[in-house]
């Protein structure tokens, strides 16, 4: 179709059709460069055979371990080559709008994503398995947890938060005086959150610093009785109320 | 048209190649049939994917079932294959060349090469490769039966081996019946020319990507180890 006789020409259309692109775009690769691609494709293809079988050789005839991951390396990184060869110049990438490039790299990178998640979950298995191996208790059970504190450790299958407060009683120096301190910060209210109900227990002690009767705030409406108790009870944490 | 013109001879039918409706030129079905084939490739890349996947979680899990079944094939026999893939490649891509230059009986002789080559790989595959391992019981998954193998999970990589190769090989059928399509085209129809080879090009890209999953499977089952 030529440029006089294409009625669908509008050289106002913001979509860039012009009659005279019809085959611009086409290129014709020399011969020149087709055989010379399939020469060094040919090479490679020998040349990673041969290195394959000089791994194996080398092992044998020397006793000497050649690691794994060279061989995978070597491998995979001559097949890099020839695929990018075949892309770029048999598949004509390389001459191409590069619209075709980005959506083939695009699908190459939900590849990437898949085998290497993938490999990440396969890989990082075995560090689980200690975990998957422990007693199950509530609290969690310190597996694999190595932490200190004023020389007190974490010890397996007991929850964080009995060795955090092992170290704050060993801190304030006895079990009374971090029931009078665990008072005031529980708030005087001697009822958990539930799943159902949400009651703020968090914050210093109301009225704690005023002059008089310490604790016998009135705000709190459905627990004020029970926040007027004394402090020992409170230091009992239960829920079950 | 006047009278003198009528003995002229026929112009060949790419000379003018019709497009589809709704596209506005020839050029503008051209790119869209590519990209819309490069969107088919990405589809086919994704299911493969799927399979080097599969490859690579067994390989992890039963890194000595796969070292000792690799060393069951023969990398030789692998290596011939892929030059016959690498070859085709060449021969598909000399196609489009000559579609471009006009050169009708290489384009014949290119295509024909190309399903020749495609047929050298399946019968390498089918007949030196998979037949004697099927024979001795090399086979995948239950159907496992051969006494002498060295580690446990060998069934698996064979399931691996099967799997992977015989998707590809698949490919590759289609690939020729494809190509065999376009040959028809060329020759019967004559259809494909300087100003119109799309059929020719879509064809070569199927083509082309068959061959590079085998650029990745063959070192991928020979020669890692």
């Amino acid at each position: 179709m030529t440029e006089q006789t294409n009625t669908a020409f509008d050289s106002m259309d913001p979509h860039g059709f012009h009659a005279h692109d019809a085959h611009e775009g086409h290129h014709v690769v020399s011969l020149r460069m087709l055989v010379g691609v399939l020469t060094v494709l040919l090479a490679f293809t020998v040349l990673t055979v041969a290195a394959s079988r000089a791994e194996v050789w080398f092992g044998e005839a020397m006793g000497i371990v050649i690691p794994q991951w060279v061989n995978v390396a070597v491998a995979m990184s001559i097949a890099v080559v020839k695929g990018t060869l075949v892309l770029m110049f048999f598949m004509q990438l390389y001459y191409d709008k590069p619209l075709n490039t980005i959506i083939f790299s695009s699908c190459l990178f939900a590849f990437a994503l898949f085998l290497g998640l993938t490999a990440l979950d396969l890989g990082s298995r075995g560090s689980i398995y200690s975990w998957k191996s422990g007693e199950i208790i509530a609290g969690g059970n310190s597996v694999g947890l190595v932490r200190s504190v004023d020389g007190i450790a974490m010890s397996q299958n007991v929850p964080i938060q009995v060795w955090a407060k092992e170290v704050e009683i060993n801190e304030l120096g006895s079990v009374e005086a971090f029931e009078i301190e665990a008072a005031h910060h529980r708030g005087h209210v001697d009822t958990a959150s539930t799943a159902d109900v949400s009651r703020p227990r968090a914050g210093a002690t109301p009225g704690l610093f005023d002059a008089t009767e310490p604790g016998s705030h009135e705000d709190d409406a459905e627990h004020g009785d029970e926040a007027e108790q004394g402090e020992e009870e409170h230091a009992d944490d239960t829920s079950d109320h | 048209m006047t009278t003198i013109d009528a003995g002229k001879a026929k112009e060949p039918a790419w000379e003018h190649p019709p497009h589809a409706e709704h596209f506005r030129s020839h050029a503008e079905e051209f790119d869209a049939c590519k990209i819309g084939m490069w969107l088919f490739l990405t589809t086919e890349v994704l299911l493969f994917s799927g399979l080097f996947c599969m490859y690579a979680i067994f390989r992890m899990m039963y890194p000595e079932a796969f070292a000792a079944g690799s060393h069951h094939l023969n990398s030789t026999l692998g290596m011939v294959n892929t030059i016959v893939l690498l070859l085709s490649s060449f021969t598909m891509a000399m196609c489009i060349r000559c579609a471009q230059l006009n050169k009708q009986g290489w384009l014949k002789i290119n295509l024909l090469l190309t399903v020749a080559f495609g047929g050298i790989f399946l019968f390498v595959k089918i007949v030196f490769e998979y037949m004697p391992k099927w024979a001795l019981g090399k086979r995948p998954g239950y159907l496992f039966e051969y006494p002498y193998a060295e580690t446990n999970h060998e069934q698996i990589w064979w399931s691996v081996y099967y799997c992977a190769t015989g998707v590809h090989g698949f490919h590759v059928l289609v690939g020729m019946i494809l190509i065999l399509w376009v040959f028809w085209g060329a020759s019967v129809k004559k259809k494909y020319g300087p100003k119109h080879y799309t059929g020719v090009e879509i064809v070569g890209l199927y083509w082309h990507l068959v061959d590079l999953i085998w650029i990745f499977l063959f070192p991928l089952l020979y020669l890692i180890h």
